[in-house]
């Protein structure tokens, strides 16, 4: 009973950062590219069956369904030295090839007609394993296939699997600068909706983070989308090395967000890497003195967050856990609480107990690091809440002027009524409220209404009978 | 005056001048230790040069000699007058023989301090002290009244002498001794002080004069030298009493335990007390083979004692040549001097034999059967390693003689010893039949506790030459060897004497065997690790300790719980044990503990404790390693307690946290329906942050138990490691490590025990409240998906308000007893100045959360 984890990987962004994460975790547990035992891979200790299981002929078959509407990507894969490793039975790239063209509206709507076909291949790995933990979706929220589709998938995941839980990796927009992609604060607002409604953990990845982390902690003045993707798959394979290599705690998903989650509504969770180097990330240079108080010091500033967000004075953690990789003195890890408890370099929820939590991991015997010691934050802070500000600030804008509607109103989700990003932005706006009101002591008796608006947005669907959204958001209220 | 009292007077007054009959008793060491420099000026010089020694001894006894026969007229003159006196009062007191007696032994200790004749001249005045004493004499005589008339005394020497008299060990009681008995507990060195005190008064106080009795004296001697015998007869006799035959004239007194001179035999005092000392080696002989003859063959002296008799004897011989080469002189002596025995004063030639000679000859041997005659004595009923060290003690003497003599006796004597040591340290055979060995071993004892228990260590016979560490390692040594024998069933390797590795143990160089100890110490003990830590594995059994019973491989306890949760909530007695291995053999191959080395996963097993009435599954179920021997040499039935105790603890910790994140993972999945029911949107937030808190507080504990298992362990393996010498140490940091861990899950309080046991009834406590809000917790989300179910076809009737309100109070008051314990246990916690204590305060109370919440609960009061 492993607690498998199946992953999905949607669109250009996904996939890549999929093909990155599978080398690293085979890299790790020493696994060819063809799924093969490496002669070398003899220690036990870990847990390859999580996310590999093995095939007649013992190789390992990772267990991960590659999605995509353009085959471009998928093909690159595909011509990889990692082609053999994947079951080819669970790639999926739309005939037509046309891609979702940067639309959400496209991209959700080729999963609707695809749906079939992609959830029996969900549901043949699900059968496949013996205890399904929860599923794993790999996306950007910018483009149209990782988003659309994507958004698509957690809807159906979460009605198939009502009692699996759902993680996402999610790649942000750089919401700084002007992005190639128009529409991208429509296709955001639109996808957070469905990470906020149907999936129970987002590790939020934000591009204009991991372009500002390749610049200033790897002095790489343009990075390209692989080093991007390598910073990626680092933050995931550190973020699942307690489940891959199992100790006392945090041996399953549920252990170790369930700590980091204390309500279901705020589970955007951000995420701290550091020493980034070399070993992960080719042209990388700077080797520092690590130790543990360096390490957790570091993941606490900003400039090491994989997400830019703007702290406001009232941003406060609701909890951390920090993962840390490699020789770490035991004893070093109290005195750092203590220092950093000191220092009050972090600021904690007042209306609840919380904590760092520290969690020690064993590091893969057969990737050699520079660095003794290496961490991980997974962190749940309500400053998360200024990126959809500023992701709805963008938005706003659009939507006043109507701008770059055509394309959604092709589908027949926008036909006839834009309701459904009203309905969008109205969950963000939800959102955001429950992180603000999660800065303040009275937290415990705020009414959350983002679940309820999906329950009834589920409901509005499915049965039209019912009155719209309104009556009942008002029935509550009252 | 009759004969016998003459003699007596005579004696007792000698005895004074020579320093007592005492004086040269032995008995105790330190008498013995201190003789030496008191009359024995040089020995070796003494039989190197017989002629030098004579002199010397010649003008040491020159003025003493001259003094004696004056003293020995002065004495019976004095015992004429006292009679006379007495014979002439005795209209006044029908006198007896008692009181005469006394009056004699007044004057005699009056006259006493006046033995030398020549220092003071004023005769006025002397004749005028002499009219006093007698006065004094006299009056004491009628008064009986001794302190009144002790206060007229001058010195506090008077009153020594009285009280000599009460004193029977000072002046022997016996009559007609030639010898010095050797039973007597005045020690030389006291006796000796008196007698120079004595003859410090003597100088100080004015004579009497000594030729005013002169003339009774010459009378008496007159007896004597019709009486003289030969000194050749007499060094015949003493031959034969230096073997311990009796002679013609010297015979041995059994009563008086000493040899007699034949009173009627006339010989000048000065020769008599020559031949008293001469006696001696006769009675000392008499016991050293006595000593020898009753044990040589006596089993239960031990080995050790053997040897000791052994010793004796071989000493007894260089005694019997030397007796040898004597008599050969006295034969020779007797051929020179044939002009007749009668001629006393006979010119001796220079190489003849005399008495004086024979003291100077005798003196070395003298001194030996003394020191044997000694440790005769202390060695009484000691045996073996007791035996060694008595001996060892007399080589701390400054005599190097005396240390000489008993090093290479202790060479000899302790040979059974080192031969015992040998075969422990380097075979590990303990050949030791009379019980001698300072390691003891109990031959019931299983080999199962050969370690702990076979071998006990004698310290009673540990010889003070071996330090304690020393043996230790020793002790140490014989045990792992037997220890390798017998429990891991291996060849030790014992190092060959043929390669040169054994050193031959012997007295004498301690270093050079402490260096010898050292490296078999080292040796053996890394033998005997390495065989434990190789063929026994037994690092890979801490692993599986720390693995299965302390939890860390959590993939396999996530599957124990997962599958047992279930049939582990119903009561303890419908579980079966069958159906707990079959569990947990599918644990194992489910998870990673199938790549264990599969004999450490046939000791694992399950087990169920003691079932007692309403007790749950949960309460029961243990997980069991077994272990056997050698390795239960390390893991003994205390640290299996201690090993089961921590699982039941986390095992308990676990099920909380189990049972908590599935409620969590309930009310997250399922969190988005249940917000459609508005009635219960609130209880539902209220107790997502409960559980959490809830988890919080069981996974900060969890944490902080973690680390502190971890440092411990790490500790034991860093020792392990580098540091541990020998399975003493190991089970010692084994021991300590437990300890270590027990002590930071509050199962042991090593400093508090009561306050211990408190913070676990707490700690337990918030367990159980945390389980019992669980149980609500499920009524409610059953409630809900009840709810949400009928909400499906039925949207405009609300729930059930009565039955929410029971929930509703159930839940709040969990929450309630949760916080209000938590705060409980948190100032328990912040009260201990225990470091680990504190930290566990502050990782529980990370945000000062807690603390907040008893500022604002106290303050507005």
């Amino acid at each position: 009973m492993p607690r498998e984890i199946i992953t999905l990987q949607a669109g250009q962004c996904g996939n890549q950062i999929g093909s990155e994460f599978w080398r690293q975790l085979c890299a790790e547990h020493g696994i060819s590219s063809d799924g093969t035992l490496e002669d070398f891979a003899t220690e036990g200790g870990d847990r390859k069956d999580v996310f590999f299981y093995q095939a007649d002929d013992d190789h390992y078959i990772p267990r991960a369904i590659l999605l995509d509407l353009e085959p471009r990507v998928v093909n690159n894969i595909r011509s990889s030295a990692f082609a053999n490793l994947y079951n080819p039975e669970n790639i999926f790239v739309s005939n037509d090839g046309g891609g979702a063209g940067n639309i959400w509206a496209h991209g959700y709507a080729q999963g609707e007609k695809i749906c079939e076909e992609i959830m029996d291949m969900v549901d043949r790995e699900a059968d496949g394993s013996d205890s399904l933990e929860g599923f794993m979706l790999l996306h950007s929220i910018a483009g149209g296939t990782g988003s659309g589709m994507g958004s698509f998938l957690l809807e159906r995941l979460n009605d198939r699997y009502p009692k699996k839980l759902i993680q996402t990796y999610s790649v942000f927009p750089n919401s700084e600068e002007v992005s190639d992609i128009v529409v991208q604060p429509y296709n955001s607002i639109l996808s957070l909706k469905r990470l906020a409604n149907n999936a129970d953990s987002v590790v939020v990845l934000d591009n204009a983070a991991l372009a500002r982390i390749a610049t200033d902690r790897l002095h790489i003045q343009t990075p390209t989308f692989e080093q991007t993707n390598q910073l990626v798959s680092t933050v995931m394979s550190a973020s699942t090395t307690t489940l891959r290599y199992p100790g006392y705690m945090n041996n399953d998903l549920v252990g170790m967000i369930s700590s980091l989650i204390p309500t279901p509504q705020c589970h955007f969770l951000t995420t701290a890497y550091t020493p980034f180097s070399s070993d992960q990330v080719d042209k990388a240079k700077s080797i520092r003195k690590t130790t543990v108080l360096d390490v957790m010091r570091r993941l606490l500033q900003p400039k090491n967050r994989m997400v830019s967000t703007i702290p406001s004075k009232r941003s406060c953690y609701i909890s951390v856990l920090n993962i840390i990789q490699g020789e770490a003195d035991p004893t070093d890890v109290h005195k750092s609480l203590l220092r950093i408890r000191e220092r009050r370099l972090a600021q904690f929820i007042p209306w609840g107990p919380a904590s760092i939590q520290v969690a020690l991991t064993k590091k893969s015997p057969y990737v050699q690091t520079s660095h003794r010691v290496s961490g991980l934050m997974l962190a749940n802070h309500t400053s998360i809440a200024s990126l959809f500000r500023r992701t709805c600030d963008q938005y706003d804008k659009f939507r006043k002027r109507n701008a770059f509607l055509e394309q959604y109103r092709k589908e027949p989700m926008f036909s006839d009524t834009l309701d459904e990003f009203d309905d969008s932005r109205q969950v963000v706006q939800d959102l955001i409220e429950e992180y603000e009101a999660c800065e303040t002591p009275e937290y415990v008796n705020h009414v959350s209404y983002l679940f309820y608006r999906c329950w009834l947005a589920h409901s509005y669907l499915h049965k039209p009978t019912l009155s719209g959204p309104k009556r009942y958001a008002n029935s509550l209220i009252i | 005056m009759n004969r016998p009292d003459a003699i007596k007077t005579f004696f007792r007054s000698s005895a004074s001048n020579y320093g007592g009959p005492n004086s040269q008793l032995v008995d105790s060491p330190s008498s013995l230790l201190n003789q030496p420099s008191n009359f024995e000026h040089s020995p070796r010089e003494s039989i190197l040069s017989p002629r030098t020694g004579k002199n010397r001894s010649n003008i040491s006894a020159a003025t003493s000699h001259g003094s004696d026969s004056t003293n020995l007229k002065i004495q019976k003159g004095l015992y004429q007058l006292v009679q006379h006196f007495t014979d002439n009062s005795n209209g006044l007191h029908s006198s007896s023989e008692a009181h005469k007696e006394r009056a004699y032994e007044k004057c005699k200790a009056v006259l006493r301090r006046n033995l030398r004749p020549s220092v003071v001249q004023d005769e006025m005045h002397v004749a005028n002290l002499i009219s006093k004493k007698r006065t004094l004499l006299l009056s004491d005589q009628t008064d009986t009244q001794l302190p009144e008339s002790r206060q007229r005394l001058s010195s506090p020497h008077d009153i020594d002498s009285f009280a000599s008299q009460g004193l029977p060990s000072l002046i022997s009681p016996r009559p007609h001794t030639l010898a010095r008995t050797h039973d007597d507990s005045e020690s030389p060195r006291s006796t000796r002080r008196k007698v120079s005190d004595e003859s410090d008064d003597s100088m100080a106080h004015n004579l009497p004069p000594a030729q005013q009795l002169e003339a009774g004296l010459r009378t008496h001697e007159a007896d004597f030298s019709s009486r003289q015998i030969s000194e050749a007869a007499l060094l015949r006799d003493l031959m034969f009493i230096f073997q311990g035959i009796d002679g013609t004239y010297i015979r041995f007194d059994l009563e008086a335990d000493t040899y007699v001179l034949d009173d009627t035999v006339g010989i000048p005092r000065s020769t008599r007390e020559l031949v008293h000392r001469l006696t001696e080696l006769g009675w000392l002989y008499k016991r050293i083979q006595s000593f020898v003859t009753n044990n040589i063959d006596d089993p239960s002296i031990g080995l050790v004692g053997q040897s000791f008799c052994s010793s004796l004897q071989r000493e007894m011989n260089d005694y019997y040549k030397l007796i040898a080469v004597l008599e050969s002189q006295i034969t020779k002596t007797e051929g020179n001097d044939a002009t007749g025995p009668e001629n006393f004063n006979t010119t001796l030639s220079a190489k003849s034999l005399t008495l004086k000679r024979l003291v100077v000859w005798m003196r070395d041997s003298l001194q030996r059967l003394r020191l044997m005659s000694v440790l005769i004595d202390v060695c009484k009923d000691q045996k073996g390693g007791a035996f060694v060290s008595v001996i060892h003690n007399y080589t701390k003497h400054g005599d190097p003689f005396i240390q000489k003599f008993i090093s290479q006796l202790l060479e000899e004597v302790s040979t059974p010893f080192w031969e015992m040591l040998q075969r422990w340290v380097y075979e590990g055979e303990l050949e030791d039949p009379y019980g001698e060995f300072f390691v003891g071993c109990d031959e019931s004892v299983t080999e199962e506790e050969l370690w702990q228990k076979k071998y006990t260590f004698r310290e009673p016979m540990l010889p003070s030459f071996i330090s304690n560490t020393l043996a230790e390692k020793i002790f140490a040594i014989g045990k792992s060897l037997n220890f390798i024998r017998y429990n891991c069933h291996e060849m030790a390797i014992i190092p060959k004497k043929s390669q040169g590795q054994i050193q031959t143990l012997r007295y004498g160089n301690i270093s050079a065997v402490e260096s010898s100890i050292d490296k078999a110490y080292l040796d053996t003990s890394r033998q005997l690790l390495n065989i434990l830590k190789d063929k026994f594995k037994l690092m890979e059994h801490l692993k599986a300790f720390k693995r299965y019973l302390l939890l860390s491989q959590g993939d396999f306890i996530q599957y124990l719980l997962d599958t047992l949760g279930a049939g582990l909530n119903k009561p303890a007695n419908t579980l079966f044990r069958h159906n707990l291995t079959g569990v947990l053999e599918t644990a194992i191959r489910a998870s990673n503990a199938q790549y264990d080395d599969p004999d450490i996963l046939a000791r694992l097993d399950v087990r169920l404790l003691e079932i007692s009435p309403h007790d749950l599954g949960w309460d029961v179920f243990t997980l069991d390693y077994h272990v056997d021997s050698p390795i239960n040499t390390i893991f003994t039935p205390q640290a299996m307690q201690q090993y089961l105790q921590m699982f039941n603890f986390l095992w308990r910790l676990k099920r909380v946290e189990h049972s908590l994140s599935a409620a969590w993972r309930g009310l997250v999945t399922s969190g988005r329906q249940y917000c459609s029911i508005p009635e219960l949107s609130k209880d539902i937030r209220a107790a997502q942050i409960v559980v959490t808190t809830m988890i919080h507080f069981t996974s900060q504990l969890q944490y902080y138990y973690l680390f502190e298992a971890k440092c411990s362990w790490e500790e034991l393996c860093d020792f392990i490691d580098n540091k541990c010498i020998d399975l003493d140490s190991l089970i010692d940091a084994h021991s300590k490590y437990l300890t270590d861990i027990t002590t930071k899950g509050f199962l042991n309080g090593s400093h508090n025990q009561k306050a211990v046991q408190n913070m676990l009834t707490k700690l337990f406590k918030i367990l159980d409240i945390a389980l019992q809000y669980r149980a609500s917790l499920e009524q409610l989300i059953a409630m809900a998906d009840h709810e949400f179910a009928r909400r499906d076809a039925n949207p405009s009737s609300g729930v059930d308000a009565a039955k929410l309100m029971k929930i509703r109070i159930r839940l709040n008051t969990g929450a309630d007893n949760f916080q209000s314990e938590t705060l409980d246990l948190l100032s328990t916690l912040s009260s201990y100045q225990d470091d680990d204590l504190r930290s566990l305060c502050t990782r529980l109370d990370y945000n000062d959360f807690y603390n907040r919440l008893i500022t604002t609960t106290t303050t507005p009061a």
